[in-house]
């Protein structure tokens, strides 16, 4: 495996350290030693190949070499509740067209295709390539490379990126023979995890040529919003270095504003309007605002907070941590002028809605 | 006549207790005897200042609960329930009064219509300007937007988990 640093411009082949170091062993030793770390290797990944990790972009190159493999695979996916941590098994198939998902519902990524499946139909629900690139994640966070361990019986090695503060805030292992993350853990300021991604099971791992996606799907998915007009609202950037990379139009004729901070991602969305008493989805809870109520849910893929403010509805779909999307939630717009009629309808609806 | 005979007359003249010749009588008398008004002035006063404090409403069961402890449930046993028993026992006295039951049920069961049909109105009627946000969708085009840059796997596996979301 190899250490490349796109920032200090230079490589480290891990083999060159080896040599280096060996190189003060007698001959016979060395032989040995080598043939024996090749024996080894080759029952524990099938293969001696080795995979660069790019320190500035880890998770981007684990997503490039997803689509260029084929395999079979069990994992696990864990995140923090309310109720506390909790866990759903997921199946995963890929076969370099495409990389399909079972959980509780089927879902497929293909390109930059993605598409959920009800009654049998693929219904689109991405469809547009990333256009803009997000901030360095080596701005806000400091990267180094941890020890190697295995997973689902493949060698990994550690990527551990910590904040400026040193608080490990990201752990993500990568198969040492292919690139593919076989396990991310995210924690929060106080070491905390807040979601877990484990490969249980993976089968065979064979390289896939890329296969043009015959993917049909139904449905319109976002598209992306040239621009951004009143009443929404639009910040270039929010608190915690969440920098814009995205604007689209979202379900429900609302807008999608996509944030990146290089290692988590956040989503404003906004609709025009007030929201519905009781057309909020069971669970979550409600939670005080710098200038009313939200509602939060604890979700596999993030935080959800919803409130209305002055006649609009925002809800914020954060990977960030509870604080991070506190503060979050703070810069944008609050309410000013509180409805009370549909606070106290709100009020008496809300047992019967929020389950 | 003694002193307890002219309060006992006095009082029941006052409670409307003698009869249309024995009250005459009474009244004719007032006239007559300084003793006799003095013990009216001195009744009314009484029964006006008892009735200055208004009537006193007990919680329902507890005039039966009274009447059994002092041995008059006799009254109640001739078939009278406590709904019919006479809320007035003193009269021009003290008027203790029991909330009847079945008046109390049908309050409680208009106010819970009441409140049922608010909730329907709240409930099925949508505010102008409201929306019903789409947050199951909207958890799901985040999670496809961030598989862009981040592996489709991680994030497709935790979309494909409803996590109570409904919708």
């Amino acid at each position: 495996m190899r250490v490349l640093s796109k920032g200090l411009s230079r490589e480290v082949p891990m083999n060159c350290i080896l040599r280096t170091r060996a190189s003060r062993l007698p001959v016979s030793v060395l032989v040995i030693a080598i043939g024996s770390f090749m024996s080894l290797n080759a029952v524990s990944s099938g293969a001696g190949a080795s995979i660069e990790i790019d320190v500035e972009n880890p998770l981007g190159a684990a997503q490039e070499a997803a689509s260029a493999h084929s395999y079979d695979a069990t994992l696990t996916t864990t995140w923090l509740s309310q109720s506390g941590l909790r866990t759903r098994r997921v199946t995963v198939r890929a076969d370099g067209e495409s990389v399909s998902v079972v959980g509780e519902r089927k879902m497929i990524s293909s390109g930059s295709q993605r598409a959920v499946l009800r009654g049998g139909i693929w219904h689109s629900i991405w469809s547009n390539p990333a256009a803009l690139n997000g901030p360095s994640l080596t701005k806000k966070y400091v990267v180094k490379i941890g020890g190697e361990s295995s997973i689902a019986g493949r060698s990994t090695t550690q990527v551990i990126v910590a904040d400026r503060r040193g608080r490990v805030r990201d752990l993500i292992d990568l198969d040492n023979e292919t690139g593919l993350l076989l396990r991310r853990e995210q924690r929060d300021e106080k070491g905390q995890p807040l979601r877990i991604i484990t490969f249980e099971k993976i089968s065979a791992v064979n390289a896939a040529d890329y296969v043009p996606s015959k993917l049909k799907a139904v449905g319109v998915a976002p598209r992306i919003a040239l621009t951004i007009n009143a009443p929404f609202v639009m910040l270039k950037r929010l608190p915690g270095g969440f920098m814009l990379v995205g604007k689209y139009m979202a379900p429900g004729n609302g807008r999608e504003l996509f944030y990146s901070d290089g290692l988590n991602s956040v989503s404003v969305f906004e609709w025009e309007g007030s929201i519905e008493p009781g057309s909020l989805p069971p669970g979550g809870t409600w939670r005080r605002a710098p200038n009313g109520e939200l509602r939060t849910y604890d979700s596999p893929i993030g935080c959800v907070s919803v409130w209305d403010a002055n006649g609009m509805t925002f809800a914020v779909v954060s990977e960030a941590s509870a604080l991070e999307t506190s503060r979050i939630v703070a810069a944008l717009p609050q309410d000013t002028k509180p409805d009370r009629i549909t606070r106290i309808s709100r009020f008496l609806t809300g047992p019967f809605s929020w389950g | 006549m003694n002193p307890e005979n002219l309060l006992e007359l006095t009082s029941a003249f006052v409670d409307g207790e003698l009869t249309l010749e024995e009250s005459r009588a009474f009244e004719s008398n007032l006239p007559l005897s300084s003793e006799l008004s003095e013990e009216l002035q001195g009744v009314t006063a009484v029964r006006d200042l008892l009735r200055a404090n208004g009537q006193e409403v007990i919680p329902a069961g507890m005039l039966n609960f009274i009447i059994a402890v002092v041995g008059a449930s006799d009254e109640g046993a001739d078939g009278a329930s406590s709904d019919d028993y006479p809320t007035e026992i003193a009269h021009g006295v003290i008027e203790i009064i029991e909330s009847p039951t079945t008046k109390r049920r049908l309050a409680k069961w208009l106010a819970g219509t009441a409140a049922a049909a608010c909730l329907l109105v709240v409930i099925g009627v949508p505010s102008s300007g409201s929306v019903a946000p789409p947050i199951a969708a909207s958890v799901q085009t985040h999670a496809a937007r961030s598989s862009l840059d981040e592996p489709a796997v991680e994030k497709l596996s935790a979309a494909s988990i409803s996590a109570g979301f409904l919708r």
